[in-house]
């Protein structure tokens, strides 16, 4: 019975390995599966490779109100890296998230079946998600009447340190800014 | 610490990916208003997602898991669970406890998807959920190839890498790695500056980490008294990345696989020259 236990975890072993090699191909047909999608227990090692990331994509929204002008675009912020970033960068997950859904919002607008349904998309409802919590949070008394308030957002993408132009890169529709629902 | 013990090994690695852990958790709680409803990495979008996956128990059970506060108390544990390996070090017998806490709440974050975690929280939970399984058998032949498997996945992490930037003219010549360094995501303006005025130190180190990630695998054949300037360089490498990039808890994650590199490359070293 312990061989058997122990045959059985080295197997385990051999087959998760020989499935992490296998996942490394970019149109891994393992990696699509619904069971990695699921508890992510195959490694991505492409780090930085082959192109690395060399554009920094900021989200920008603004609130539009039926009665007044549209609201400045105000920037979605992420506090900067601290200097002991080295041991402790906690925003560095934020900037990440935010990279991670545009980089997969941009994914999802080149896709035959999502580029029409954008609108749709699970990143496209995550940004707007956020925005609305954003603008419900900090600007509760442009809300009194959350049918006349809509929230639109924007990307845009700078070449990082580099001085240069911040090219708008994508625009959302206009949504209204529902008031919190009691289940999700 | 016995030198010879695989067990001894795999507690020494567990301690510095647990400590990748503590700071990876403390980091989540620190910006745990993302993880409530309307949050960055709320899981009230993120399950749609997973709609396909099921409606059956082990769906419900993980979905009332990730919702807030909860998930925060999946984070907590895995500080208590982190604490409680320093408790259970010298214990073969319940170190275990804090290892399966572990593995059971990682695979759960790991099923919210990214949500702000990174290569480094998704290599500890390789660590922890493999070790747990090497844990429950209590024969040495199991223990070694969890550190097999762990030392492989290390080199597999680093051969991936790579290879990919071998075949791209702009690893060679350091334009991309400039390109990377540019980016306030990942990059640092006095590096950044240094680099684009000494193109020749920018195509070095853009070497160096090429030739460092694809020739790491040679500490699996190496014992550590020929392979540690290798290991020095990968301890440099994520150390820099650290300081450069900001990617600090990689660090833990991925050094703490470098014990199971060290014991894997001593082994293969003994089995060929003994023969």
């Amino acid at each position: 019975m312990t061989a058997l236990r122990d045959y059985a975890i080295l197997a385990v072993l051999a087959a998760w390995i020989i499935a992490s090699i296998t996942a490394q191909a970019r149109n891994s047909r393992l990696r699509k599966t619904r069971w990695n999608d699921f508890f992510n227990l195959l490694p991505n090692y492409r780090f930085f490779s082959p192109e690395p990331v060399s554009f920094d994509h900021k989200i920008v929204y603004r609130i539009l109100r039926d009665d007044t002008a549209a609201s400045p675009w105000i920037p979605l912020s992420i506090p900067p890296r601290p200097r002991y970033c080295w041991l402790w960068n906690p925003h560095q997950r934020m900037a990440t998230g935010v990279n991670d859904v545009v980089h997969l919002l941009f994914r999802h607008a080149q896709d035959n079946f999502w580029g029409s349904r954008l609108h749709v998309s699970l990143p496209y409802i995550v940004i707007l998600n956020h925005l609305s919590f954003i603008v419900r949070s900090k600007y509760p008394e442009m809300i009194a009447d959350p049918e006349k308030v809509a929230v639109e957002f924007a990307i845009t993408r700078v070449a990082g340190f580099e001085a240069g132009e911040e090219l708008v890169v994508f625009k959302s529709y206009a949504h209204r800014v529902a008031r919190q629902s009691s289940q999700a | 610490m016995n030198y010879q013990d695989p067990f001894d090994f795999l507690v020494f690695l567990s301690v510095i990916a647990g400590i990748g852990v503590l700071v990876s958790s403390l980091e989540m709680i620190t910006i745990r208003e993302h993880y409530q409803r309307g949050g960055l990495f709320s899981w009230e979008i993120k399950r749609v997602r997973s709609w396909g996956v099921g409606s059956g128990p082990l769906f419900h059970v993980v979905d009332a898991l990730l919702r807030y506060p909860n998930v925060l108390v999946l984070i907590s544990l895995q500080i208590v669970a982190v604490l409680l390996i320093g408790v259970f070090l010298e214990s073969r017998r319940l170190f275990i406890i804090p290892i399966s806490i572990l593995t059971v709440t990682l695979v759960l974050m790991g099923a919210s998807g990214k949500n702000g975690r990174n290569g480094a929280d998704q290599m500890s939970t390789l660590i922890f959920s493999s070790l747990f399984l090497a844990l429950l058998s209590d024969n040495v032949l199991v223990w070694k190839a969890e550190l097999w498997f762990l030392a492989l996945q290390l080199n597999l992490a680093y051969l991936t890498s790579g290879i990919l930037k071998v075949r791209k003219k702009g690893w060679w010549d350091g334009s991309y790695l400039l390109l990377a360094i540019r980016t306030q995501l990942y990059g640092n303006e006095p590096v950044w500056r240094t680099f684009r005025k000494h193109p020749r130190l920018l195509s070095l180190m853009s070497k160096v980490v090429l030739l460092l990630e694809c020739g790491f695998f040679i500490t699996l054949l190496l014992p550590l008294r020929y392979s540690w300037p290798i290991f020095l360089a990968g301890i440099l490498f994520h150390i820099a990345n650290a300081v450069a990039m900001g990617l600090n808890t990689f660090v833990w994650s991925y050094l703490a696989l470098y014990p199971a590199a060290a014991y894997c490359g001593n082994s293969a070293w003994n089995m060929v020259v003994t023969r």
